[in-house]
């Protein structure tokens, strides 16, 4: 999943209410999750840092595998990979979701509020009008 | 008529985000000569043994999702059962296998349940499971929790041990078999290859021949995933 896909969907989650409990529903929910997964964008990686932090919590987990497999686990995901978007919490996210909000409109990314709040709102305002879209392709 | 005694039952454990689409497109698409890899509707039978196997099935997100009410799911079960009955009745093959990634994070009931319906009817049960480093795998569980309905910036540890440790209460952890999940540590870079050495099948057959469209795409999609080289087959 691209980093703009993973934070439009982020906001898009947060932004609905509805429980996902009828087919319909489902097929629609589907449908939005597909039409974001499509657009283009870098990859995205969790901060190394806060992966590193949520290793040390659960050492005591990991020591257990690593006893009951005989070998350690590779700990190769926490550099920064070249080109990919960081995220490391949901502020984040939610300021990509409105710097890649303009990909929904065929637009390149842009500069974004940084205040997640703000960044939130103008990404979900981008987001709901290309989800009515999808649902009626015939308005915008 | 009875259910022949066979050999051995495989099962599948996942964990999740280890390449078990790839593994269960390859068994649906009976890629594993000599094996019969059970007809459950789906090549991915979590939701069958869901179905089969745990108390209130209906609680589970998967059917809530679908609208699913607990009526549905005894008739889907009964469906189920006869199912399976048949197929163990009538496959040839001395070996079966099952994939679900739900075995992974199964309750130790259910687990017994399920080991309790197929023990009569095999001589040994061997579980196979891929474990996926940390870092990856809480990546993959962001990506994944999102994209199937949470709101949240939830970063699931595994927990390794509430995973694994009862599937080695339950089966014997001599028939318990873990194997590390990276590109670095599967027999060419392909998780299909490395699950057939574990039980030690013949090489499936190439993917590129009798896959359908979309298995092919769930498995590059996955040796993308993981950073695996494309390679030529």
């Amino acid at each position: 999943m691209s980093a703009a896909a993973l934070a439009l969907a982020f906001c898009y989650r947060r932004n609905t209410q509805t429980a996902v409990n009828s087919p319909d529903r489902y097929k629609r929910d589907r449908q939005i999750i597909n039409a974001l997964m499509a657009l283009p964008s870098p990859r995205f990686q969790l901060s190394p840092d806060l992966v590193d932090k949520v290793i040390a919590d659960n050492a005591e987990d990991l020591d257990w595998i690593e006893a009951r497999m005989g070998q350690r686990l590779p700990q190769g995901a926490q550099t920064r990979k070249p080109g990919a978007e960081i995220f490391d919490g949901p502020e984040s996210l939610l300021t990509a979701a409105a710097r890649f909000s303009p990909l929904l409109d065929g637009q390149p990314a842009c500069e974004a509020p940084q205040d997640s709040a703000e960044a939130e709102a103008l990404a979900w305002q981008r987001l709901s009008a290309f989800i009515a879209r999808l649902r009626d392709p015939d308005k915008g | 008529m009875n259910i022949p005694t066979r050999d051995r039952l495989i099962l599948h454990a996942g964990m999740h985000k280890t390449g078990s689409t790839s593994i269960q497109g390859a068994l649906g698409q009976r890629n594993f000569p000599g094996a019969h890899y059970f007809r459950l509707g789906n090549d991915n039978h979590s939701l069958g043994c869901i179905t089969l196997f745990q108390d209130q099935p209906e609680d589970h997100f998967a059917f809530q999702r679908r609208g699913m009410t607990a009526e549905d799911l005894v008739q889907q079960k009964q469906q189920l059962q006869q199912k399976l009955t048949r197929q163990l009745r009538k496959r040839p093959e001395q070996t079966c296998i099952l994939s679900a990634e739900w075995m992974s994070v199964a309750l130790k009931d259910a687990l017994i349940r399920m080991r309790d319906q197929f023990a009569p009817h095999f001589r040994r049960i061997e579980v196979f499971g891929y474990v996926r480093p940390p870092g990856e795998f809480l990546a993959s569980m962001l990506q994944q929790g999102i994209k199937t309905g949470g709101g949240t910036f939830n970063l699931g540890w595994p927990k390794y041990r509430q995973r694994f440790e009862k599937l080695d209460d339950v089966f014997g952890r001599e028939n318990v078999h873990l194997r590390v999940y990276t590109s670095g540590a599967l027999k060419n870079a392909d998780v299909v290859e490395d699950f057939a050495t574990g039980p030690g099948f013949p090489c499936p057959g190439r993917i590129t021949s009798a896959a359908t469209r979309a298995c092919l795409r769930r498995h590059w999609r996955w040796r993308s995933a993981i950073g695996a080289t494309p390679k030529p087959r």
